[in-house]
């Protein structure tokens, strides 16, 4: 029982724990680039590494967090992070490489993808224009997001026992 | 045909959840209620996590400081205890006034409009994400919140409540997107639109012709039915004329500064000229 459990709880706990620490991080005027997305890190860690279907639980999960703490309307990055998932799940599969560079480079186009799809749907519907900075501070949240997910990955996967699907 | 769709299964998914997705980020409210009812549930654990971790860190934090600077309390308190004096003094001031105010208002026959109902709610987090600029505070439905009340400071305002959970709700800052006013020029009693830009404010549909200079304080008019009438909303510090557009590009800094949030006040009822309460 134990076991089974295992590698949901200790994913699910980083990203609570992650969770707590940015809220903090946040009241002490931390820039919002340098925050860490723990939940969707920990989702695109579910959808690359677990190859269970159970796995769709803890995301709902995530999901959840997602759409607690972000500002958009209800259930929008509910929607968006299963989204997020699927489409990790399905090019991972189908790009496997197993080496760490594969892994920054899928984390960092997957969060790019999300970022450029909510500036356009924010520049649809509420005429949002981005300022010259935003380009950059957005490279900035991606990269450390990426570059934290790899050691993330790699601890979990000792941890919890799970592995990569093997193609 | 059937053997593609099933090969790709999870990128159809995928596309219908985005499509899903896009749909209750341009709906200001969904109807799913079961869906409402999980994250009221997640969201009052969360919060009430979050809150019990940043009041521990913050209270030794605060423990290590008032150690180390117990120095300056003495000199600080006689400081602090002359102010007050002075406050006491300007308070009595007011009193006085608003007893005039008073007495004036019954002699022209005019019902005494200042029946602004409200709570104040303190910050407990911000909006993690960078899309957008919000606060959460620490009140929610039970405490009578909801969507679209006013969130106000002493300097000017703050921002709307945006979304509503059992203890705690999303405010929205006044320099978030999504955020929009009706104010008016306090000195030339011009009406427009103050709209958030995600990082600053901007004064819209104001045009080439009409009188408006740096340094103009803009009042909200209440007429959108959330805000009480003249409360300040921001100064004007820079305006300039567009090529081939008859409205003028006018950026605005608001009084409230969001990163020294700590309490607001969220107005229940206003007493506005729409009449309204604060409604969506």
């Amino acid at each position: 029982m134990k076991k089974k459990i295992y590698p949901f709880i200790v994913p699910l706990g980083i990203a609570f724990f992650g969770l707590l620490l940015n809220i903090l991080a946040c009241n002490r005027i931390f820039p919002k680039y340098l925050i860490v997305d723990f939940p969707l890190l920990i989702t695109a860690y579910f959808a690359f590494f677990d190859n269970s279907e159970v796995s769709i639980l803890p995301v709902i999960i995530l999901a959840t967090f997602r759409d607690i703490m972000s500002g958009g309307n209800m259930g929008s990055f509910f929607f968006a992070t299963l989204s997020f998932f699927f489409f990790a799940r399905y090019f991972y599969r189908k790009l496997y490489v197993e080496n760490e560079l594969f892994l920054l480079m899928a984390v960092f186009a997957l969060m790019t993808l999300e970022s450029i799809s909510v500036l356009v749907i924010n520049y649809a519907t509420y005429d949002f224009v981005p300022n010259l900075l935003y380009p950059l501070t957005e490279m900035i949240r991606i990269s450390i997001n990426s570059l934290l997910a790899v050691p993330i990955f790699y601890a979990l996967m000792r941890r919890t026992g799970l592995r990569a699907y093997e193609i | 045909m059937r053997k593609f769709v099933k090969k790709n299964l999870r990128v159809f998914v995928s596309i219908l959840l985005i499509v899903i997705a896009l749909q209750f980020s341009v709906r200001a409210k969904t109807p799913f209620t079961p869906y409402r009812q999980i994250m009221w549930a997640v969201s009052t654990v969360t919060f009430f996590a979050a809150d019990t971790f940043t009041k521990s860190v913050s209270g030794l934090s605060r423990f290590m400081e008032d150690y180390f600077f117990l120095v300056n309390v003495a000199r600080e308190n006689k400081e602090l205890k002359d102010e007050v004096g002075k406050l006491r003094e300007q308070a009595g001031r007011v009193e006085e006034l608003k007893s005039e105010n008073e007495r004036l208002r019954v002699m022209l026959r005019q019902k005494s409009k200042i029946q602004d109902e409200g709570v104040v709610a303190r910050v407990i987090s911000y909006d993690l994400t960078p899309w957008s600029s919000g606060f959460f505070v620490d009140l929610g439905k039970r405490d009578g919140i909801e969507p679209g009340m006013a969130a106000i400071l002493p300097e000017g305002v703050a921002g709307r409540v945006y979304r509503v959970f059992p203890t705690s709700s999303l405010v929205i800052s006044i320099k978030d997107h999504r955020f929009a006013i009706d104010v008016r020029i306090q000195r030339t009693r011009l009406r427009c639109i103050l709209k958030g830009t995600g990082t600053g404010c901007q004064l819209k549909y104001v045009r080439t012709t009409d009188d408006l200079k740096e340094g103009d304080v803009l009042i909200t008019t209440g007429f959108e039915g959330y805000f009480p009438t003249g409360v300040q909303a921001g100064i004007v510090s820079k305006t300039r004329e567009e090529k081939g557009s008859i409205f003028r590009r006018v950026d605005v800094v608001p009084y409230v500064d969001l990163r020294k949030l700590e309490t607001v006040y969220i107005v229940k009822g206003t007493s506005s000229p729409s009449g309204g309460g604060a409604v969506r």
